[in-house]
């Protein structure tokens, strides 16, 4: 068998680049592995890297941008990534100003960021629909007003379905209240925004109002059940697109 | 109104947004700087707590357990240091600002 080995093994080609490049095998020959990279870099013109220089020695270039990110280079370049690439990634990290010591070389950058970070604070109550839920409740709550608002009995099913419906609007309001992150100061922009909440909700509440006076509003008509589905998805999709929008330009910075 | 009037602090952006939005509001929770300012938690801690240690802001911790949080305040030394920073970015936008004047003649 031993033989069949020794026969039918195949010999290597030939040395491979990376074994010209590393010389004989680590015999402990000191003399002839310098010897071997003497010849080496005669050979081929390539030095060997110096890693007391920032760019190791390795390549050219713009030298004075590379001393500049000198420290980063060398850390870098341990690695083994191409000069490019590396030359690249240190680029994109200092082009983010987002960095916390990084000062603002523009003031306007600067004004910019106060300014929307004002925004977002005037804003966030209006952009910030609140759960799923609030859709359904304040359905039931623009119905109920708008069924047995205006009924002047105080016995009857009405009655207790206008309490029901105006109980979940204040409940609501309490948990909104305790469930937002932010007290936002009472402002002109403030009030606006405010204002055109109550401007959504209204068109909405008259759609009730008038179809109430127009077909009836005994019992719980079969219409106001059509009508709470659509209103529940009125407000439903109003909380996605104002999700949406809030998601896009949330970041100040 | 000069260079020197803008604050060392508030020269780091995510500190200066952070400002911003505790002088609008009235108070914030922790979580929503950090939503804000797209911010990871260690990041955002670390910005307010130079912030705290300045003096410019302040902290209240309410509740227990999943229920607790951290509000921020904005102090009156930090509306002011934030309007005087504020201030000094505008005047450099101004044309004239860096401009040196011309030395009289003798």
């Amino acid at each position: 068998v031993r033989d069949f080995v020794r026969v039918t093994r195949r010999r290597r080609p030939g040395p491979t680049p990376r074994s010209i490049e590393r010389g004989p095998r680590r015999t402990g020959d000191v003399a002839a592995s310098r010897q071997h990279r003497r010849w080496w870099r005669q050979t081929t013109g390539r030095r060997e890297a110096d890693y007391s220089r920032p760019t190791c020695g390795r390549e050219g270039g713009d030298a004075a941008a590379i001393n500049r990110r000198g420290r980063a280079r060398v850390l870098l370049s341990k690695f083994y990534l191409p000069s490019q690439q590396v030359i690249h990634i240190i680029s994109s990290m200092e082009s983010k100003t987002s960095s916390p010591e990084s000062s603002g070389s523009d003031p306007m950058d600067d004004l910019a960021i106060l300014d929307r970070a004002r925004w977002s604070v005037e804003a966030s109550p209006f952009f910030d629909f609140g759960p799923w839920w609030y859709a359904p409740a304040l359905a039931t709550t623009l119905g109920s007003l708008a069924l047995y608002g205006h009924s002047s009995e105080v016995d009857g099913p009405g009655f207790w379905l206008y309490l029901f419906g105006a109980g979940l609007a204040i409940a609501c309001a309490i948990h909104d209240f305790y469930r937002r992150k932010l007290r936002p100061k009472v402002s002109m922009r403030s009030i606006a925004w405010n204002a055109a909440t109550f401007f959504v909700v209204v068109p909405v509440y008259a759609i009730w109002a008038y179809t109430a006076k127009a077909k009836g509003s005994a019992g719980l008509p079969a219409w106001a059940i059509l009508y709470w589905i659509a209103t529940t998805a009125f407000f439903l999709a109003v909380r996605s697109l104002l999700s949406t929008y809030r998601k896009r330009t949330q970041s100040v910075l | 109104m000069t260079l020197g009037d803008l604050d060392p602090l508030l020269v780091a952006p995510k500190r200066l947004a952070a400002m911003g939005i505790l002088a609008a509001a009235s108070k914030a929770e922790f979580a929503y700087l950090r939503d804000s300012l797209d911010l990871s938690d260690s990041d955002l801690s670390k910005q307010l707590k130079a912030l705290v240690d300045a003096g410019y802001a302040s902290t209240k911790r309410t509740g227990k357990g999943k229920t607790r949080r951290s509000w921020f305040f904005i102090t009156p030394l930090g509306t002011s240091a934030l309007n005087r920073h504020a201030a000094a970015l505008r005047v450099l936008l101004e044309p004239t600002a860096l401009v040196p004047e011309p030395a009289s003649a003798e």
